[in-house]
């Protein structure tokens, strides 16, 4: 049984988790947290790098990016380069279901302390590593980060100005994309340690998830010969951001994928009279090399933003909505507090902070009946957990 | 440690999803990139289609030589692999009649549609888990199955800018570009369906129960931002753009090359910075002993940044990445798809595309699981033609004969 705190009954509750994940990944290990597993993070003595990390509460000094991703973890300090360390460490792992851990390929096998090490004292052990290349391979000891994982992966090339260099997703994208696919690929092996009663090493790639997650990109190079580049969405007629009375509202009228919503959104502008509309149903609108030239997006984007200019964003999007056309508010972070939707289904949550503040935080990612995520409460300081976790009455004392 | 090796000895060749089996009725995008993975690792995913309204990557492209057709598109293929796939047409009764009596058989349901589309269909969750009580049912709906824009459509760019990521995807100057892709589809919405299914499925061989399961896909892509909604929380301010660069290290950004290409060159440490030096000899900011540790590169970091580029500019990207890892230096060329097929050498040493061949399109690529499993690989097998399966799935295991399908086929149930 858990000793402190107790949890919360989730999917998987009793599931023991050795968290030694760094940015690169580490939203799979909170998702297993989320989930109710019993997450124990491995510090360094020194504290976690991560707690350094932007964005950072002015006041108190704290990594944000830290607590989203760590509260509802337990906290065991240790250091791996002395024996002492090591040998808590063991009796971690002889416990342990799954190891989820992000260090350098060699590193671990360097202490002694690896999955090799372990495997026959523990059969069932699913041990999770994500490295920037993979365990293996001429590039498995190269060095990479959210930047160069985002640029070697193919990702990058796909986003940007043309007249410009190519552009990264904000927010460490890759701790997100890879750390989903080994939270999956962690959970498959536990499905199949659970049933079997066989574990199994688990060798994840960042650089092959976000080559994964560059839609059709490979293909239209193996099918048609193609490279696709950076091209905004909005170089297109009918697609893009266009202004209302109080923000922007972005239109995806294309002719492609769902052309109803452009004959959707002429129909209407004819409708209210706006001049020029009318030229908008000529056939050569169809065409979608027509609609990226200069002129035809000139010329769409004056009679559009005349429509638009005079209603309020939610009004539009309503509207908009209403008449089967493809379109989203622009919203800056501050505005998605404001999601109606959102309100509704109760997605965020205020809970205290320091001091007088409360911190919002995001509702979960996904809804699960029977087992719904465990709210975010608690972050652990470092080691805050070695004393329960190594006593006499833990669930981890073997 | 030596997964590959492993994989060739011990491997069970067993694959983990053995014996699950998956009703799909997952289209589009998100959706498929879920189910494809449980079928990838062993589980018999039943694809539920229609000619009468394709599924809609069947009709977009890319194409197997360029020539279209409902059975050449490799989105489809990629999204799809080693589904099987059922054509019918549910507008009529004999077609959900004959569909459910594969319920009882079934795992797992998946759907992706907007909020109440599968109930007026007779296949929503409380229908199905009355016949089938420890089912696991997944609902994808764009925005919840309730509120005030739950029936509200979308697509992943629309999502990109309502979920709040187009307003942080810009250049350092403040110009917005949004991303490239639709983004939540090949990322955080199947990513966190397929975690949530194994989950379910873990806590169903542990109790015995079922449950429902509902990725809202606008509450799955917010959490890509959960750090800059909870700093929004308590300084009531938008992340200050970054663009490709950093505000605590420096160099640390996108540098031009010869041939239109770009290196990604971050340094984070002042012995990384030392590695750039010992590439950079000849130049004079190599030797510049002010640049020596992190707050005098960031007080540099323009001019710093000019004289990277200066120095990059002309330079092979792929030839100046290898110089800069062999020093230890995080640094990679901007590659794109040629490059990943072609050129790049640990792609290809890892096997991370993979050819499969197809009975209409013949060898196709496909991106393998960005991972390794030691004793259970999963394995990609061919996406499917369109209604391939029917007779397989109705006869085998919908337990419906051969007189049976006759009839049904005469009222046009399977198109």
């Amino acid at each position: 049984m858990p000793v402190s705190p107790p949890l919360t009954p989730g999917a998987l509750q009793g599931a023991r988790v050795l968290d030694l994940s760094d940015k690169s990944c580490t939203y799979g290990a909170k998702v297993l947290a989320d989930l109710g597993a019993d997450v124990v993070r491995i510090e360094p003595v020194t504290g976690d790098p991560m707690r350094q990390m932007e964005p950072i509460d002015p006041v108190t000094g704290e990594s944000l990016f830290y607590r989203f991703m760590n509260t509802n973890k337990r906290s065991v300090a240790l250091d791996l380069e002395q024996e002492a360390g090591r040998a808590q460490f063991a009796k971690l792992v002889a416990a342990a279901d799954i190891v989820f851990e992000s260090t350098p390929p060699g590193y671990l096998a360097g202490l002694g302390i690896d999955y090799r090490a372990f495997e026959k004292a523990n059969p069932k052990l699913v041990w999770t590593a994500v490295t920037p290349f993979g365990s293996e391979g001429p590039y498995a000891h190269w060095k990479a980060n959210d930047l160069v994982s985002q640029a070697m992966g193919g990702f990058m090339t796909l986003t940007g100005s043309p007249q410009r260099e190519p552009l990264k997703l904000h927010g460490e994208q890759t701790c997100y994309i890879a750390g989903l696919h080994a939270a999956s690929a962690t959970l498959i092996a536990y499905w199949h340690a659970v049933r079997e009663g066989e574990g199994q090493f688990v060798d994840v790639s960042v650089h092959e998830c976000i080559a994964h997650t560059l839609e059709s990109a490979i293909q239209v190079y193996t099918c048609e010969g193609g490279i696709r580049t950076r091209q905004p969405r909005a170089s297109e007629a009918g697609v893009g951001m266009y202004p209302c009375q109080d923000g922007e509202i972005f239109i995806f009228a294309t002719s492609g994928m769902i052309a109803s919503s452009w004959r959707n959104l002429v129909a209407w502008l004819r409708e209210e009279n706006i001049p020029g509309a009318e030229q908008l149903s000529d056939e050569k609108w169809t065409d979608l090399k027509y609609r990226r030239t200069e002129e035809a997006q000139t010329i769409s984007r004056a009679i559009i933003s005349e429509f638009t200019k005079s209603r309020s964003k939610q009004q539009l999007y309503a509207q908009l909505q209403q008449r089967n056309i493809l379109s989203a508010p622009m919203c800056g972070i501050g505005d998605l507090f404001d999601n109606a939707q959102l309100k509704f289904l109760h997605w965020f949550s205020e809970q205290p902070f320091d001091g007088g503040r409360t911190i919002c935080w995001p509702g979960p990612a996904f809804r699960l009946s029977e087992t719904p995520r465990r709210d975010p409460l608690r972050l652990a300081e470092t080691g805050a957990d070695n004393q329960d976790i190594f006593g006499a009455s833990s669930a981890w004392a073997g | 440690m030596n997964a590959i090796d492993r994989n060739v000895r011990q491997a069970t060749r067993k694959l983990a999803l053995e014996g699950l089996r998956v009703l799909d009725f997952t289209w589009g995008g998100a959706g498929p990139f879920a189910t494809k993975v449980l079928a990838d690792n062993g589980a018999e995913v039943i694809k539920i289609e229609t000619n009468t309204h394709y599924d809609f990557p069947r009709t977009m492209g890319p194409y197997a030589g360029g020539i279209k057709g409902v059975n050449r598109s490799a989105y489809f293929t990629n999204r799809n692999s080693g589904k099987r796939s059922v054509a019918i047409n549910l507008k009529k009764k004999e077609a959900v009649e004959a569909l459910k009596r594969l319920v009882p058989t079934v795992d797992i349901v998946a759907n992706n549609f907007r909020a109440g589309v599968l109930e007026k269909l007779g296949f929503g969750y409380q229908q199905l888990a009355a016949m089938k009580p420890d089912l696991i049912y997944v609902s994808m709906p764009l925005q919840g199955s309730a509120g005030p824009q739950a029936e509200f459509s979308g697509v992943g760019h629309t999502l990109n800018v309502l979920a709040g990521i187009y307003g942080v995807t810009g250049y350092e100057d403040g110009a917005l570009v949004g991303p490239g892709t639709n983004y939540p589809d090949h990322s955080v919405n199947p990513g966190h369906a397929l975690v949530a299914i194994m989950a379910a499925l873990i806590h169903r061989q542990r109790t015995g129960r079922g449950q429902y399961i509902e990725v809202s896909q606008l509450e799955s892509t917010m959490t890509l931002l959960g750090p800059d909604i909870l700093a929004y929380s308590l300084t009531r301010q938008n992340p200050k753009l970054m663009g490709n660069t950093s505000a605590i290290h420096a160099p640390y950004g996108v540098f031009p090359a010869a041939n239109d290409e770009w290196v990604a060159i971050a340094v984070e440490s002042d012995e990384e910075w030392k590695g750039l030096c010992a590439v950079a000899l000849d130049q004079p900011w190599a030797a510049d002993p002010a640049l020596a540790n992190v707050a005098g590169r960031l007080a540099a970091a323009d001019r710093l940044h000019e004289a990277v580029r200066q120095w990059t500019r002309g330079q092979d990207a792929r030839k100046l990445m290898y110089a800069l890892q062999a020093k230890g230096v995080p640094a990679g060329m901007v590659q794109n798809a040629k490059d990943l097929v072609e050129r790049d050498e640990q792609i290809a040493a890892r096997g991370a595309f993979v050819t499969v061949d197809h009975p209409e399109m013949g060898p196709v690529v496909y991106n393998a699981p960005p991972y390794k499993l030691s004793r259970t690989p999963p394995e990609i097998r061919s996406a499917p033609l369109i209604g391939q399966h029917n007779d397989e799935v109705m006869r085998e295991w919908a337990g419906i004969d051969a007189e049976e399908m006759e009839r049904l086929t005469s009222l046009e149930v399977f198109v």
